[in-house]
């Protein structure tokens, strides 16, 4: 190239073998550079090695993985629980990352062992029933001759059991060998600190919970005038010393709101109701605006609504008090389908929803993560995708849609969605039963700059 | 030899000598042309030899084998005395009988008689006696001894055949014979006409030729030793004065011609060559083929022998026989086409070219071509034959090079699709999608190292390619020369000796 350049300089003539080698260069380099660049198949290594999204490993002959999952912090280290068909796996994950994808424990839990598993499952927090360590409530034993239980998968692969209210409810205490799962949904809360473990019974629609440090079972009321699908979602929120049980009721639009402190049965209540079709099809506590207790996500058909600062809600002692309108809420905040530009995905596509708070930018606040199963990614029908919103301000907006590379149709991700909180932003875990995947997503766009770590570069 | 008046030449032969004429019926002293002496020259002498060795009957055996060829009468006289030594009397008589019966003539024919008579009496003495010596003991000769001699073959001719002859030997005293004298040493063995033989014992001979139709008298002395073969020639002078001619050339077999400068007569004769011309001015032209003519004028005198030593120089120019193994090989010469090989087994002549360098070019097709520096001779032509070799076969290359071809555009799109894979895959990795099990992430490595092998594959057929297409395996057309040959010489590829080849 010296002498390419000395020779332009001086304006001589090219020789014939300065243009030769001057064109072979031409040639050569990028074929050269394509070369280089093409030989170094390991870089897809590197780059898979450290991706952004972590596809954890099922058990084997594990099926339909992340039907439902949750995630709690232990104290060594950040445990997060799936379930699947007939069993169960946790996950262990360090500060910042897995410490494997490879589940470090899984279980058996089927109808041939006297044992079923929940629809949702909860994280149990050391202080809650007196355990030991943090546990994750999944299913129900109902063996012959003991009295039916609550099972609870601890730290250090223990499993205990929690009495239901007495008598039981009808159709748990009724589980047979052949009997099929049962509709039962578990929820704690607070989210970060959970220390309230409310179940619900759909189909006899008896709720109840556990207190603080106490394995027996505290019976909530049943409202007057309820649905048939009462129970059907459950969340626990939080406000200083108060707790709020909440209870959908999708059939029938419904969410009743129960004020307790955590010990005694609840003493007020609150019904919302909603023109919106399937209007608490999930529920999901956390802190999404700046209110200082939880605030309640609320989905529906049609929209989310975030109700925030669940304490400051008018609650009435009078159990027959008449429900009020959603409408009438003006502190509510809504996203609709459509102001989330799916693509006319809308209509019915909140139905099957799930939802989850998750301080993904580590600001203090959640952000809402919307699991939609039904939704198509990349041209794949019924992929799924996480949609991550913000209802920090007035106006809620969506952040950021989540989708793993290698979606496939049918996966159904989002069916189940939680976030796991590190040492660092939390982690979005999210079930694909369809697929019977569990993936873990560690990069959003809200990421702070250096806090996402070799996954996020 | 004696000059003047008569010129005479004699030769006693030793060495092989061809006297290319009809031979006459050979007999102990008979008129008549003698062929193949060198053949009587070596029963004679090997019998000789072994007479004088004391192997009487080997040598007896010899002479009547000569016989047996040659029925000269001198080995029948030798094989007698041959037996005679020994101890085969009765054989040796019926030799001694049948040489008479042969050659009845000989001039030793009373000396023979006595000799059978005394050989006779011998065996008749030996069979009263009953101590007669057994057949096969030899007994030693003893030198000096008459009877232990054999007797030689002398050939007489002259030039021109039929002239009368006499031979006289010396019978005593050490005189020499002189014509003009009386010579009473000297006793007439035989009296005949040339050409002539005669068995004749050892000593001092000689040869009086009378005056022959218009030729002169002729005269010579030789002395016959035991068991020889001698040839004597003598060659009688006519009545006009004559001087001798001899020719010679450095080029063997160059024609002479004497007194014929357009060659319409035969040649004279081939160098070297002597012959007796008349005295005067004569024109000598010497003609050889590749050479140039030379002239010269010479004046002979009476009895005078002059010898002309005559240097040919070879012509100017040469040519070529041009071979090939190819037919229809292509020739040209200092870049001008000059023909083809045609034919396998007949070269492309080429004539009259300046002799000295020229440039020689052989093509046919698939072939190498072959080009090199000849040097064509002065007067002769140069054989050249011009192995063309096949051209490499590049087959392998081009196949090579398509396939290197192929394999480059392969690791092309390979690399390409590997980039855009791996693009992809860092477009999702930073929207923070991108999945660990991705199935890309296979399909990239597959296409990379796919790349990979192609891009190595295609440099190494490129490299192949290139080698082969540079690489010769088989080796030059060459250039086959021979030696040069004369240009009457015939006209077909030489073999393969004597040859040196170019490339």
């Amino acid at each position: 190239m010296n002498a390419l350049r000395h020779s332009n300089l001086n304006r001589h003539t090219p020789k014939p073998r300065s243009l030769f080698l001057r064109t072979g260069l031409r040639v050569l380099c990028p074929a050269a550079a394509l070369v280089t660049i093409s030989c170094t198949w390991t870089r897809f290594s590197d780059l898979l090695d450290r991706s952004p999204v972590q596809l954890l490993t099922p058990p084997s002959d594990t099926t339909a993985l992340g039907l439902s999952v949750a995630a709690i912090r232990s104290k060594s280290s950040t445990l997060a629980f799936a379930v699947a068909t007939s069993s169960y796996a946790i996950y262990e994950f360090a500060k910042t990352d897995l410490v494997s994808a490879d589940a470090s424990t899984a279980g058996l839990c089927d109808a041939a062992n006297s044992c079923w598993m929940a629809t949702s499952v909860a994280a149990v927090g050391q202080n809650i029933t007196g355990a030991a360590s943090a546990c994750f409530a999944f299913g129900l034993e109902n063996k012959q001759g003991d009295s039916p239980r609550i099972l609870l998968a601890c730290e250090g692969n223990i499993v205990r059991g929690l009495p239901l209210p007495n008598p039981a409810p009808a159709d748990l205490a009724a589980l047979t060998a052949n009997s099929k799962a049962p509709r039962l949904h578990l929820a704690s809360g607070p989210r970060l600190a959970p220390d309230l473990l409310v179940a619900a019974a759909s189909a006899s629609g008896e709720v109840w919970f556990y207190p603080t440090g106490s394995s027996a079972p505290v019976s909530v009321a049943k409202p007057t005038n309820t649905g048939r699908t009462f129970g059907e979602t459950v969340a626990v929120a939080g406000s200083a010393a108060t707790r709020f049980i909440a209870v959908g009721e999708p059939a029938g639009s419904l969410v009743y709101l129960m004020r307790t402190d955590g010990v005694s049965p609840p003493t007020e209540s609150l019904c919302i109701s909603s023109a919106s079709a399937n209007f608490a099809a999930a529920i999901a506590a956390g802190h999404y605006t700046s209110a200082e207790s939880e605030d309640l996500a609320i989905a529906s058909d049609d929209e989310i609504v975030v109700l925030p600062a669940v304490d400051s809600l008018p609650y009435s002692t009078d159990p027959a008090a008449p429900c009020i309108a959603l409408e009438s809420l003006a502190t509510k905040r809504t996203l609709s389908c459509k102001a989330l530009n799916l693509g006319g995905m809308c209509g019915g596509l909140f139905s099957t929803v799930a939802l989850a708070a998750s301080d993904l930018d580590s600001d203090g606040r959640d952000e809402l993560v919307v699991g939609t199963p039904s939704a198509a990614t990349r041209g794949n029908d019924a992929a799924g995708k996480l949609i991550v919103t913000s209802f920090r301000t007035d106006i809620p907006s969506l952040v950021q849609e989540l989708s793993p590379s290698s979606a496939e149709s049918g996966d159904r991700l989002g069916t189940s969605v939680t976030g796991v909180p590190l040492s660092r932003p939390e982690v979005l875990l999210a079930g694909a039963p369809g697929g019977n995947k569990l993936a873990a997503f560690f990069c959003t766009s809200l990421l702070p700059a250096g806090k996402g770590g070799a996954r996020c570069d | 030899m004696r000059c003047s008046p008569i010129f005479l030449g004699l030769w006693l032969l030793v060495a092989s000598t061809d006297m290319g004429r009809a031979a006459a019926a050979p007999t102990g002293a008979a008129r008549g042309t003698v062929t193949n002496v060198d053949s009587i020259r070596r029963f004679m002498e090997k019998g000789q030899s072994l007479f004088v060795a004391g192997q009487y009957q080997r040598a007896s055996e010899v002479f009547e084998a000569g016989y047996e060829l040659h029925p000269y009468s001198a080995f029948l006289f030798n094989a007698g005395v041959a037996l005679e030594k020994s101890g085969k009397l009765t054989d040796a008589i019926e030799h001694f009988k049948k040489y008479l019966e042969v050659d009845p003539k000989a001039p030793d024919a009373p000396d023979v008689t006595k000799r059978i008579a005394k050989v006779e009496r011998i065996l008749k003495d030996q069979a009263e006696a009953g101590t007669a010596k057994p057949s096969g003991k030899a007994t030693v000769p003893t030198p000096g001894e008459p009877d232990a001699t054999t007797k030689s073959l002398v050939i007489i001719e002259t030039e021109p055949p039929g002239a009368p002859l006499r031979i006289l030997r010396r019978v005593r005293g050490e005189s020499s014979f002189d014509p003009a004298a009386e010579n009473p040493d000297w006793a007439e063995v035989l009296a005949t006409e040339s050409p002539a033989n005669a068995s004749i014992d050892v000593g001092k001979y000689h040869v009086l030729v009378d005056k022959f139709q218009d030729f002169n008298q002729g005269e010579t002395s030789f002395e016959v030793l035991s068991g020889h073969v001698l040839q004597v020639k003598v060659n009688l002078a006519q009545g006009q004065f004559m001087g001798h001619l001899r020719v010679t050339s450095n080029v063997k077999r160059a024609r002479v011609f004497l007194d014929d400068p357009t060659q319409k007569s035969e040649p004279w004769g081939k160098v070297p060559f002597g012959d007796f011309a008349a005295i005067g001015e004569h024109s000598i032209l010497v003609v050889a083929t590749g050479y140039e003519s030379v002239t010269k004028s010479i004046s002979l005198e009476r009895g005078q022998q002059q010898e002309l030593q005559v240097a040919l120089e070879r012509l100017s120019v040469g040519g070529l026989r041009v071979s090939s193994n190819v037919v229809g090989a292509a020739v040209t010469l200092d870049g001008l086409p000059v023909g083809k090989c045609d034919k396998l087994e007949v070269p492309l002549e080429l004539q009259q070219l300046k002799s000295g360098k020229h440039r020689l070019r052989v093509t046919a097709e698939g072939r190498k071509p072959l080009e090199a520096e000849v040097d064509v001779p002065r007067g002769q032509y140069l054989p050249v034959h011009a192995r063309l070799v096949v051209l490499p076969p590049h087959g392998a290359a081009y196949t090579q090079a398509i396939i290197g071809g192929v394999l480059l555009g392969g690791g092309v799109y390979f690399g390409l699709e590997s980039n855009r894979l791996y693009g992809e895959l860092r477009s999702d990795h930073s929207r923070g999608t991108l999945a660990s099990d991705d199935p890309r992430e296979l399909r990239g490595k597959i296409y990379s190292i796919g790349a990979d092998v192609a891009f190595l594959g295609a440099a190494a057929l490129s490299g192949l390619s290139l080698y082969n297409f540079l690489h010769d395996p088989l080796p030059p057309s060459r250039l086959v020369e021979y030696k040069a040959v004369e240009f009457d010489s015939p006209n077909r590829t030489p073999a393969t000796s004597s040859k040196r080849e170019q490339p």
